[in-house]
Formats: structure tokens, C-alpha cells, sequence
């Protein structure tokens, strides 16, 4: 059909990103900050599922694991 | 009904270590005298904390896995929080 084939050529679809969590088979640790880090922004937020591509479940596992080691002053609340 | 459980303490910086040795055994003198059992201690050592806690930069991380009955967690709870060389800790549930 020309309507979709337009449409494909404006927006290109950028590589479908694949949870790592799944990739990897690990479990998600509040002890494991050095993964914990890669999942928060420079200001210390969480990021979004869309900019890491994390699936919905363990994007819910993700967040109390990033709560919690904050909680124990393993990350940070807020970077200035 | 006994569980699994996993406790954090951050201890306070100015203990040496083998002060940090004898505050661990006084932890599992506790959990033993209720009933538990520790199944592993992992001493981290001393870390530079995210944030300051009570105007300290660092502190003594030490994980301990244990099994202890749940009527008991809340008691532990209490006996931790008076302990004043105990700058932060977290009780959590294994699964």
C-alpha cells in the first residue's frame, strides 16, 4: 500500500531494544550497584523503560531494587 | 513460622575492624538467642556512602543472611535500633 510505505520512510524505527535482565538471566539485587547504576540519569533519576528497554516486569523489580539501595546510601537521591 | 531473611547494617566509620568483628558476633549472639540461625556474614568494608548520614561520609557495610522466626523480626528490629554504632540498616525477605 503507498499510505504505509510513506509512512515507513519518514519515520525510521529505531532497533527494538532488548531487556537485559532477560538477556541476561540475572536476578535484580539492591546489592548490585554497579548494574543498578547503568538504569539511573546523572541527576540520579530512574530512567524510563523506553530509553533502556527494559520489560515491564522487571522494570517493576528494577525500581524497589534502585529504592532500596538508595535507602542504604548505596546511590544517590539526588546529584547536584 | 521461620524465614529467610537478609539484614544490611552500616556501621559507624570510627569502629576499627576489629571492633566491626565483635559487633558482628553480638548480632549473631542475638539472632541465636532468638531461635535463628546465620547462614552467612559478608563484610564489605568501609565504603564512601551516597549521601552523608548524620554528618558521616563513610561507613562499615556488613550483610548477614539468616533464618529466623517471623514473630521475632519486629524484636530485632528494636534491639537494632539501639544499637548507636549502627548507622543505617534494612531487614529484607528472601524469597
Amino acid at each position: 500500500m503507498a499510505a504505509t510505505k510513506k509512512r515507513d520512510f519518514r519515520f525510521r524505527r529505531p532497533r527494538k531494544k532488548v531487556c537485559t535482565f532477560c538477556a541476561d538471566k540475572v536476578k535484580i539485587d539492591y546489592k548490585d550497584v554497579s548494574r543498578l547504576k547503568r538504569f539511573i540519569s546523572e541527576r540520579g533519576k530512574i530512567l524510563p523503560r523506553r530509553t533502556t528497554g527494559t520489560c515491564a516486569k522487571h522494570q517493576r523489580e528494577l525500581t524497589i531494587a534502585i529504592k532500596r539501595a538508595r535507602e542504604m546510601a548505596l546511590l544517590p537521591f539526588v546529584v547536584e | 513460622m521461620k524465614r529467610k531473611y537478609e539484614l544490611m547494617a552500616i556501621f559507624v566509620p570510627e569502629l576499627d575492624e576489629e571492633a566491626v568483628k565483635s559487633e558482628i558476633e553480638k548480632i549473631k549472639d542475638i539472632i541465636a538467642s532468638k531461635d535463628g540461625e546465620v547462614e552467612k556474614v559478608d563484610n564489605w568494608g568501609k565504603r564512601t556512602l551516597a549521601y552523608e548520614i548524620k554528618k558521616r561520609k563513610e561507613g562499615t557495610y556488613v550483610i548477614f543472611n539468616f533464618v529466623l522466626p517471623s514473630s521475632e523480626v519486629l524484636s530485632f528490629k528494636n534491639i537494632l535500633k539501639l544499637n548507636e554504632n549502627i548507622l543505617r540498616f534494612m531487614i529484607i525477605r528472601e524469597e
